[in-house]
């Protein structure tokens, strides 16, 4: 599904070139849920921001469902950003004038949906998320779990093939992370792959895969569990 | 409409960063549909009310400025209505009409009322030492109608006789032939606002010069048509009448001039001025031109005005609209990690900044319009219509000055890194 071949990014703070990911190789099939640990300021967030067509590497190229995402145009990238993309973050980034229907209804939005389908498929995934008594809630008036149900649900408006989270359980409590854990984890049954970034072990205990960085170093580190298409290029 | 809905629907769930920038832009349109209007109306006034006043000289008090007169004939300056027969004996060449007026504050039920003292021609008539003079003989002399006229003005003789005996022909002929000392005529709005009718008795009491009250019983003989004019908030009677009430004696405001226009131009304003001690005569020409003038120079203003708050409102705008995208870089961010382009960014920016240009200048439109129509209405009764040029220009400099300047501020969101901003966090 998406190839990271031979990936570095590096950049100047000042006068010293910063090496933040050195020559990473590897894939991420259909199906698989790959965690991402490191310390912290290791490359995790400018590896996720790579694969997520947000930062162009130095050197390498990365292939999404054979375009290669940096040798596209500006537009097309957010194009495929919008189809082919969902993002979770940490902090859920829900855009807080926006109630939760019209949040999950933004990616929709950005491409010119009508207002009756985006209605109808904003309702569904709410209703999906037990968020259907919330939905003219703005963020502000939504506990931490619901805001990230919220993101959770908006990440799936579009039917996102690649998943990419970032930390999406550094927030919450036990009870939701284990909630969010298991809902992306379920995902990877739909044809669709997650890459997480987490601190967290009991999180990335859950995944298939777990590559490890440090000081910009791309490591498989070991399989958690045994999950279709784990056959991963390391 | 979806992108111009999620700008709308900001502006209205998170209106503060937006509203000085609104406001500066709603003063600028509004000063200049408000000055626009209300110059323009005033000149049409002007038109309209020469038009009505027939006269093309009028003789005024010395102190009197021309504004004065204008903008209300109750300037409290008086000249002897003797001049009049002044004028009347001399036997100018190209005086055709002579109006004199004298035009109080009343009241009436404790209501104020502006009340105009007008000489009906009979008066002329009845004073022997006069009955030679050929202005006034010539003229009184029933003319058939359709009769060529034979003055140089042909004014007065272009009047049919059947008008001439007519009270209500006052309002277009400036020329009344017979008032009873008792009589009153009423403006058409006065009339209408207190439902006054033709044979009503109405109660009229001032104060004279000296402080004490006078009063006077008087019928009403007529209601004057509509003219569009200040004539139709007021109340007309006899001269004289007036003059009782005024307590100051035979004395006018002004003395009304229907003149020969070859006569006007050839120097009778010069030869009024020399015979009347103590007075002014202008002619209308310099009247509308004082007005014109004023009217130009205010309208200029208005477009400085306008200019200026612009220029302010685009500074307000580009600032408002740097903060805008600075605090928003989390959101901005976001929308680019969601699969907005940096295109898309941009241009939400700049319709954001349109949109306020939109609802700043509708805004101002409309306090424009409610102030054209107070401050007309308050100071110079005037009958205010809307400018549409100027409203219409008002509203699109304001929309175009918007999306100039977030040109910058768009340019700034739209090389945002969605990346860095992720980062931020």
């Amino acid at each position: 599904m998406i190839q990271a071949d031979q990936v570095s990014k590096s950049y100047l703070r000042g006068e010293d070139q910063v090496h933040a990911l050195q020559t990473a190789t590897f894939g991420v099939q259909p199906g698989e849920f790959v965690a991402v640990i490191g310390p912290s300021g290791s490359g995790k967030s400018t590896l996720l921001s790579m694969l997520g067509g947000m930062l162009s590497p130095t050197a390498g190229r990365i292939v999404l469902d054979g375009e290669s995402l940096y040798d596209v145009s500006i537009e097309k990238r957010a194009a495929l950003r919008n189809h082919k993309i969902g993002f979770v973050f940490q902090n859920f980034n829900l855009i807080p004038w926006l109630n939760a229907l019209e949040n999950v209804e933004l990616p929709l939005r950005l491409y010119g949906h009508d207002r009756k389908s985006r209605r109808t498929a904003a309702t569904e995934l709410l209703e999906r998320f037990g968020l259907v008594d919330r939905i003219l809630h703005r963020p502000s008036e939504l506990s931490a779990g619901q805001q990230q149900r919220v993101a959770l649900a908006r990440m799936l408006a579009t039917n996102p093939r690649l998943i990419l989270a970032d930390e999406p359980t550094g927030n919450l409590d036990s009870e939701t992370r284990d909630l969010v854990v298991e809902t992306l984890s379920e995902l990877c049954n739909e044809d669709r792959a997650v890459v997480l970034v987490t601190h967290d072990d009991a999180v990335s205990t859950t995944a298939s895969r777990v590559l490890q960085i440090s000081d910009g170093l791309v490591t498989e580190q070991r399989n958690q569990k045994e999950r279709p298409g784990k056959n991963a290029v390391a | 409409m979806g992108h111009f809905g999620l700008i709308l629907t900001e502006m209205i769930r998170r209106p503060g960063p937006s509203i000085t920038a609104l406001i500066v832009v709603a003063m600028g349109v509004s000063a200049l549909v408000a000055a626009e209007s209300i110059a323009s109306s005033s000149e049409r006034q002007i038109a309209g009310q020469m038009q009505q006043l027939g006269a093309n000289i009028l003789v005024l008090p010395n102190d009197v400025s021309l504004q004065d007169y204008y903008a209300a004939d109750t300037h409290g300056q008086s000249i002897p209505e003797e001049y009049v027969s002044r004028i009347t004996l001399a036997q100018m060449t190209g005086v055709e009409e002579l109006s004199p007026k004298l035009t109080i504050d009343s009241q009436w039920n404790s209501d104020p009322i502006v009340l105009t003292g007008i000489l009906p021609r009979t008066e002329f008539y009845q004073k022997s030492s006069w009955q030679s003079v050929s202005i006034l003989s010539a003229e009184l002399a029933p003319v058939p109608v359709g009769k060529k006229c034979e003055g140089c003005n042909g004014r007065s003789c272009q009047i049919s006789s059947g008008e001439k005996t007519q009270l209500s022909s006052y309002s277009s002929t400036r020329i009344i032939h017979e008032l009873d000392k008792d009589a009153l005529l009423i403006g058409a709005d006065l009339a209408e606002a207190y439902g006054i009718q033709a044979g009503d008795k109405i109660e009229l009491s001032s104060e004279m010069s000296s402080g004490e009250p006078s009063r006077a019983s008087l019928t009403v003989a007529g209601i004057l048509p509509t003219t569009g004019t200040t004539d139709d908030n007021r109340m007309f009677a006899h001269l004289h009448t007036v003059q009782e009430l005024h307590g100051e004696g035979p004395v006018v405001n002004v003395i009304e001039v229907m003149g020969c226009c070859e006569d006007v131009s050839s120097g009778l304003a010069d030869e009024l001025d020399s015979l009347l001690p103590g007075v002014r005569v202008v002619t209308i020409s310099q009247v509308v031109e004082a007005q014109v003038t004023v009217n130009r120079v205010m309208n200029r203003l208005s477009w400085v005005l306008f200019a200026l708050l612009m220029a302010i409102s685009g500074a307000s705008i580009a600032s408002v609209m740097f903060a805008n995208v600075t605090e928003r870089k989390r959101e901005l961010g976001t929308m680019l990690a969601l699969g907005a382009t940096p295109t898309m960014v941009g241009r939400m920016i700049i319709l954001k900044a349109s949109a306020i240009g939109l609802v700043g200048g509708i805004a101002g439109l409309a306090v424009g319009v409610i102030a054209a129509f107070a401050i007309g209405g308050q100071y110079q009764s005037l009958s205010v219509g809307i400018q549409p040029q100027a409203a219409l220009v008002g509203v699109v400099v304001a929309i175009l000055v918007a999306a100039i300047a977030s040109f910058l501020p768009a340019r700034k969101a739209a090389q945002l890194d969605p990346c860095v901003c992720l980062q931020e966090l």
